[in-house]
């Protein structure tokens, strides 16, 4: 397993590198084998003769001393002489060459002895020069004859020693050349396993760079024609290929990274379309219903005020103030009907509201603020608060017995500015505030005291201005103990303006 | 690969001659006639007895491309300095000596079958001709179961022989003993010429083919002779005519010795004459002299006998 990844770690150059050189390197080492193989034969073949060719010269040197010796006998003359001698002397080298042992190999026996004859027919060719050279008639003939009979066997000895050798020899040659030919079939056999060999290793090596190459070419069809959800291509090597596969996967997946990332934008934006859409349907559906309770504002706006100045001139103050009142909430309602208001803006219009409820009922609510003035520069939606102080008096306050009381708050709670409108009217039990905080009681729109704009409206509005939907809670303790409705709304608002 | 190491080594091997083995002492066999199967015979038995002593012996001449007679043969071993010899002797003055010559450089020579009682050879291995004579001699009177016939002897023309002259007298000795035997047995011998090629052949056919030579018991005292008069018998029909006593005991002959056409032969005991070849030398070595003679075993082979020889190898001394 360790030798695979050694292998899938090498770089597609390498590769190819290793793969040319073991070929390189086999054919290079079988070549060398078969050269040392070769060369040894052929020093063989070459020394199979030599020992032939130097029995020759052994005898040729042999004829030259017997020559000489004949020569000197003939003639006695002191060139003569001195060829025997050199001749002698030649032979008696020639000699020492041979074996001398009593070898059960015939050949070396023969050669053993020719050395022992040799000597013994240097010892008679010195005894018959000598004996010529002393004028020893009878002696030199004698011995002449000794060395002449000697000089034949040693030339027997060596020509049957010759043939023997030669005999041998070609037997050699005969193993030698059968080995040769042993060796072409055994180089033939190796050249073709080399070569199939190497076919292998280079299909092996071919596959593995164009195996994953094809696979890859595959995925990129498939990524070509659109379809990014194709498999990861697996990568084994760390080649070239290898990278870019890699390279290829990893682009696959950071597309539909981007692609996802795209989608959920797309996505995000169109809830923000839809949530802006829907709000400004409500707003649309609040002003008309606004709209509807309130015949042409501005003409009513100014009505009031020119009934505020005439009240004035004619010194009734409470009328005055009164009439003021009224006409103020009642621009608001021209003035803001579109926009986002602040917080203290929503606040004195209630205080408006109020005031008129407090003329018509004679003073039958008692209004207090619990303002914290810091908290009332965030941004709210219009026509937030006015509403559920009028659901406030509508319903909790209205048919009391005892006096009515209405406490506004504003504090700020773990990072939200609660904003509550408590009442100590009917108030209701558990299952009707549940049925409200879930939204499934529709208000009666058509209701007579009411001016249209609902508590649910109100709660629609403010959840998709704040994307939050539990912006408003309802809660009261039980029947005749009061309700209070309180606004969690989140405190860093400034950047949610939509 | 592995093959063809194997062949590489082998060849290499049968190159450098690895099995050649070295000796402590080399001696030479020389005899007259080195093709005969008794010779090789006792040669092969002489080198097997050397072979378990480290000691070579080696048939002198034996592969040379040219034949060479004793004498050259005896020249041959005294320059190449062999540690002994071995020589078929007879009793020629070249072979005296040319064997006091070998002695003289401190070879010693042994003489076997044939001997040279001149001369200072160390011992003679061979058989005992008298008693050999005497065999012969048996036979042909159990041929001759006291009627007429002609024996012929065929000898060599070596006349030095002493041993064949022996042999010759113990014959004629043993047919004497019969009373009148000269009368009704009538012996002669012819000679053959030993050193002229194709000479025993040509003498033996001449027998048969000269009106009224032909004998009707021959005697044959060597191996060659055995085996052309054989051969003669054979061609020319006289199967049954001509009782033949031979010599020695090659496969042709123990053949024709079971086909009834060689009447006897003396098996000579050519195991023995080698071993006591190597002994004798040995004991010169060692203690610095040998006994002068050693007479090996002899037996008779006949057709009734025969099948004790060839199944149990029965070699025992008969006379």
């Amino acid at each position: 397993m360790g030798r695979k990844n050694e292998f899938v770690g090498i770089s597609l150059q390498v590769k190819l590198m290793l793969a040319f050189a073991a070929t390189i390197v086999l054919v290079f080492g079988m070549n060398a084998y078969m050269y040392v193989n070769i060369n040894n034969f052929i020093n063989r073949l070459d020394s199979i003769y030599v020992s032939n060719i130097n029995l020759n010269e052994l005898e040729e040197e042999l004829t030259n001393v017997q020559t000489s010796m004949t020569k000197f006998l003939n003639t006695k003359t002191t060139d003569a002489m001195e060829e025997y001698y050199k001749h002698e002397q030649s032979y008696r080298n020639a000699i020492k060459s041979l074996k001398d042992e009593k070898s059960s190999d015939k050949l070396i026996l023969m050669e053993r002895n020719i050395k022992k004859m040799s000597e013994h027919y240097l010892l008679l060719t010195n005894q018959t020069i000598e004996a010529k050279r002393g004028r020893n008639v009878e002696k030199y003939k004698v011995r002449y004859e000794n060395a002449t009979a000697s000089y034949t066997y040693i030339s027997t000895y060596i020509y049957s020693l010759n043939n023997g050798l030669f005999k041998n020899n070609s037997m050699n040659y005969l193993a030698l050349s059968n080995s040769i030919r042993s060796l072409e079939r055994l180089s033939t056999f190796l050249i073709m396993s080399i070569a199939s060999g190497n076919i292998i290793v280079i299909l092996i090596l071919t596959q593995t760079i164009t195996r994953p190459l094809k696979i890859l070419a595959k995925t990129a069809n498939q990524v070509a024609e659109g379809n990014f959800d194709v498999e990861v291509v697996e990568v084994s090597s760390h080649d070239e290929v290898g990278v870019v596969t890699k390279a290829f996967d990893q682009m696959v997946i950071s597309i539909r990274d981007y692609i996802t990332r795209l989608k959920e934008s797309v996505e995000n934006e169109r809830n923000l379309k839809e949530r802006e859409l829907r709000m400004e349907s409500h707003l649309k559906d609040a002003q008309l219903k606004y709209l509807q309770a309130q015949i042409n504002p501005h003409f009513l706006f100014n009505t009031l005020n020119a009934g505020a100045q005439l009240a004035m001139f004619e010194g009734a103050e409470s009328t005055c103030e009164y009439v003021q009142n009224v006409a103020e909430f009642f621009r608001y309602s021209i003035k803001k009907n579109h926009e986002v208001v602040a917080l203290h803006e929503e606040i004195e219009l209630v205080d408006h509201y109020i005031y008129i409820l407090n003329v018509r009922f004679s003073g039958a609510i008692h209004y207090e603020k619990h303002i914290d003035d810091r908290l009332t520069e965030i941004t709210v939606p219009s026509m937030i608060l006015q509403p559920i102080v009028e659901n406030s008096f509508q319903y909790g306050l209205r048919d009391i017995e005892w006096e009515g009381k209405i406490v506004l708050s504003v504090y700020l709670n773990e990072e939200e500015v609660c904003v509550s409108i408590f009442d100590n009217g009917i108030g209701m039990d558990e299952e009707q505030v549940k049925q409200i905080n879930t939204r499934k009681t529709r208000e009666n729109v058509g209701d007579k005291d009411s001016n249209g704009i609902g508590l649910s409206n109100v709660m629609e509005r403010l959840s998709l201005y704040f994307n939050q939907s539990q912006i408003v809670t309802v809660s009261s303790e039980g029947k005749n103990c009061g309700t209070e409705v309180t606004f969690r709304l989140p405190w860093k608002q400034e950047e949610k303006h939509v | 690969m592995l093959i063809f190491k194997n062949q590489i080594e082998n060849v290499v091997r049968q190159m450098d001659v690895l099995t050649a083995k070295e000796y402590d002492s080399y001696y030479a066999m020389i005899v007259g006639d080195q093709s005969s199967s008794f010779w090789k015979s006792v040669y092969q038995s002489a080198k097997s007895a050397g072979e378990e002593d480290n000691t070579l012996v080696e048939f002198m001449g034996d592969e040379l491309a040219s034949t060479f007679s004793k004498e050259e043969l005896m020249q041959i071993a005294i320059a190449s300095k062999v540690d002994g010899i071995f020589l078929e002797a007879d009793e020629s003055e070249a072979l005296t000596t040319l064997i006091d010559e070998a002695v003289m450089q401190g070879i010693p020579v042994i003489t076997v079958l044939g001997d040279n009682t001149e001369s200072n050879r160390l011992s003679y291995v061979g058989v005992n001709n008298y008693n050999l004579g005497k065999m012969y001699g048996k036979q042909v009177l159990d041929i001759a179961n006291g009627e007429e016939c002609n024996v012929l002897v065929l000898m060599s023309n070596n006349t030095e022989d002493w041993g064949q002259n022996i042999l010759y007298a113990s014959i004629y000795e043993t047919l004497k003993t019969v009373t009148n035997a000269d009368n009704f047995i009538h012996m002669r011998s012819i000679k053959i010429e030993e050193e002229s090629t194709f000479a025993a052949e040509e003498s033996i056919r001449d027998i048969f083919v000269k009106e009224g030579s032909i004998p009707d018991i021959l005697i044959c005292l060597n191996e060659l002779n055995t085996t052309c008069a054989y051969q003669a018998v054979v061609d020319y029909n006289k199967v049954g005519e001509v009782n033949i006593l031979g010599y020695y005991d090659s496969d042709v002959i123990i053949k024709a010795v079971e086909r009834n056409v060689i009447y006897s032969t003396i098996k000579v005991n050519t195991e023995q004459i080698g071993r006591y070849l190597i002994e004798a030398m040995k004991e010169y070595q060692m203690t610095g002299h040998a006994n002068e003679y050693y007479t090996v075993d002899t037996a008779l082979i006949t057709s009734d006998n025969l099948k004790e020889f060839t199944l149990g190898g029965k070699d025992g001394k008969k006379e």
